[in-house]
């Protein structure tokens, strides 16, 4: 260890910068990315854009102040609702996460020698 | 003080203590000091992870708003809860996943550059001491109230008891302290939720009827537009709720505490369901504190509404009740400032001491050392600082934290994970525009000057007059990101976006408790 330091290696050799070059442009990777791109880019975006309409909405809009049910006005019934996305969310990206970990897992397995050199 | 609220107190400080004691006997690495040797389930972190949201600000501060502010109160529940769905989706497997002790290491795990790194432990730690700041003045103000004892005897009871926790038992003893005033918290909550709900006949309808009439706001008590009149301010309040969490140091930090990505999500999934079922019963809390306990009394013992929960126990449920809401106050206090001890002792001796300074070459005696060392700095400091803003309105802290975590921290989070060019100088004029816009615009903004004497930090005008600067700052983060990335000639020299990529998709090589 001490010898590469002094000769002044970077930390991470151009060998082990090659390697997870080629690692990422493998079909099994692209694909795991790619798959996890479609859902997680249109849910956040989903996500913030349901939180943001709250505010905006009760900052210029009355919409939020009449009744809905129950003496309940329409701003809780909304605020409520978030909550109902958020248990939600989290639910279905554990099912999700799931399945990537098998994919993960599984470029793992089959790159094992190429990771190992 | 009563007999009954000091054994409560005593009770809470020996339990806390004993946590300690036990946690310090396994604390015997750098690894278990910063991450309690990466040991924790997903439900014990998902608890951890829950007890940093439910803060005293939160359990006192949303009470209290909503009872005195009705609908408005609610926003800060909302925007903490969604927050959580941001570091789900986004932040907290990659954080897992790259990372070691710091926010800082995972940045550096793609810029090796000492300037990177020395920039996110100096946003570290400007974040974390501001918000203890904030957290320690409310705390002295809030023990005085509950307790009847000094200031400065508060401030310095709480100071000293983090300091203990910290040095003797590490990242072990503050998650446990922290854990174990998350499941107090839960359950003083719902015993008081269940009385509240029990006096409006376990009807929603009802309640909601009732407390139309129970407030001075009449109606209007159930609509927004109570307290935030300014739309734009509010949306920028909101956006520093939901982006700031996820670039919050001394939350960042929990995921370091377990083994894997795949422990990290599902402890966040686990905390939205202990938060979410906490800030609902917050509703209760309010509007029983609203009904039962009246305008009047809660603004008569403290302006801010921060009585208004324990002065709901008393109402309730007699002196037993008050003792124990209060002593449960006094933990979540506790456990919420020993976080930020640890996460600012950390970014000073694990990347500026031993990375910058040492570049790496320390062994695990010197860092624990220098980490409790450093424990104690931050802590002395920060007392101190305490002690002088008393009567200083220092809200604006906690603005700024969460400000700078939104427009500093996460940008260059973001970036480092998701964005290919993405290259050194862009990290720094991210985080650089990110923390210095936010400190200026918060500087010049209604938190700190106010044209009535006393009620800012100084007196006169301000030039910016919003008092939340997130919409503006968050935007600023990025594109001094992109700036940065763009304008500067060397590309990412390193070239370790593959492997970030790769290592933050995959788990490999995952830093854990076995490696060192």
């Amino acid at each position: 260890m001490e010898s590469t330091a002094k000769t002044g290696h970077p930390p991470s050799g151009h060998d082990s910068g090659n390697k997870y070059r080629q690692l990422i442009e493998t079909e099994e990777f692209k694909f795991l990315l790619q798959k996890k791109k479609a859902f997680i880019v249109p849910v956040t975006l989903f996500f913030l854009a349901f939180y943001f309409v709250l505010p905006i909405l009760a900052a210029y809009s009355e919409v939020l102040k009449g009744e809905a049910f129950f003496n309940i006005t329409w701003a809780w019934v909304y605020a409520l609702l978030q909550f109902a996305v958020v248990w939600l969310g989290g639910i279905v990206y554990i099912k999700k996460a799931a399945k990537y970990d098998k994919l993960a897992k599984n470029i793992l397995k089959k790159y094992e020698k190429e990771l190992g050199e | 003080m009563s007999i009954l609220s000091l054994t409560l107190f005593l009770g809470i400080i020996l339990l806390t203590l004993t946590i300690t004691y036990y946690s310090s006997k396994k604390t015997k690495n750098a690894s278990d000091f910063y991450t309690a040797g990466g040991g924790l389930t997903a439900w014990q972190n998902g608890l951890a992870v829950a007890g940093d949201f439910m803060s005293a600000a939160s359990f006192l501060g949303i009470t209290g708003a909503i009872a005195l502010i009705g609908f408005d109160g609610f926003y800060m529940s909302i925007g903490n809860l969604v927050a959580f769905l941001v570091l789900l989706y986004l932040v907290s497997e990659p954080l897992r996943n790259l990372g070691k002790f710091t926010l800082a290491d995972m940045i550096s795990a793609r810029f090796k550059s000492k300037k990177v790194r020395g920039i996110a432990a100096a946003n570290t730690l400007v974040i974390s001491i501001f918000y203890m700041i904030a957290q320690l003045v409310g705390a002295g103000g809030l023990i005085k109230l509950l307790l009847g004892i000094d200031y400065w005897l508060s401030v310095l009871l709480v100071g000293v008891l983090m300091t203990i926790y910290v040095i003797f038992g590490g990242m072990r003893a503050t998650s446990w302290v922290q854990i174990t005033k998350a499941v107090l918290l839960l359950g003083g909550s719902a015993v008081l939720t269940f009385i509240v709900f029990s006096r409006f006949n376990f009807n929603i309808s009802e309640m909601f009827h009732h407390v139309q009439t129970a407030t001075p706001l009449g109606k209007e008590f159930l609509n927004p537009g109570n307290k935030y009149t300014d739309g734009l301010d509010m949306i920028s309040f909101n956006m520093s709720l939901v982006l700031g969490a996820a670039g919050l140091p001394h939350l960042l930090v929990r995921f370091f505490t377990v083994k894997d990505a795949a422990t990290a999500r599902k402890s966040v999934v686990y905390s939205t369901w202990f938060i979410g079922i906490f800030f609902i019963m917050t509703i209760f809390l309010g509007f029983g504190a609203a009904s039962f306990v009246g305008f009047e009394r809660i603004v008569e013992a403290n302006s801010a509404g921060n009585m208004a929960a324990p002065l709901l126990a008393l109402t309730m449920g007699g002196e037993f009740l008050f003792a124990f809401v209060s002593a449960v106050a006094f933990a979540t206090i506790l456990a919420v400032v020993s976080g930020l001890v640890l996460t600012s002792a950390s970014a000073f001796a694990h990347d500026i001491y031993g990375e910058i300074i040492k570049e790496g070459k320390i062994t695990e005696k010197q860092q624990i050392l220098v980490a409790r060392m450093a424990s104690v700095g931050v802590a002395v400091i920060s007392i101190l600082l305490a002690l002088f803003a008393q009567s200083m309105n220092v809200a604006f802290l906690s603005v700024l934290a969460l400000g700078i975590a939104a427009s500093a921290n996460l940008p260059i989070i973001l970036c480092t994970i998701y964005w290919k060019r993405f290259n050194a100088t862009g990290a720094i004029t991210g985080m650089l525009f990110g923390l210095l816009s936010s400190i200026i615009l918060v500087m010049l903004s209604p938190n700190v000057w106010n044209p009535e004497p006393g009620m800012g930090i100084f007196t006169g005008n301000p030039l910016f007059t919003m008092s939340n600067p997130t919409i503006f700052t968050v935007p600023l983060g990025f594109i001094g990101a992109y700036l940065g990335t763009i304008l500067s000639k060397a590309k990412d020299e390193e070239n370790t976006f593959p492997e970030v990529l790769f290592k933050s998709n995959t788990g490999y090589g995952i830093s854990s408790a076995k490696d060192h």
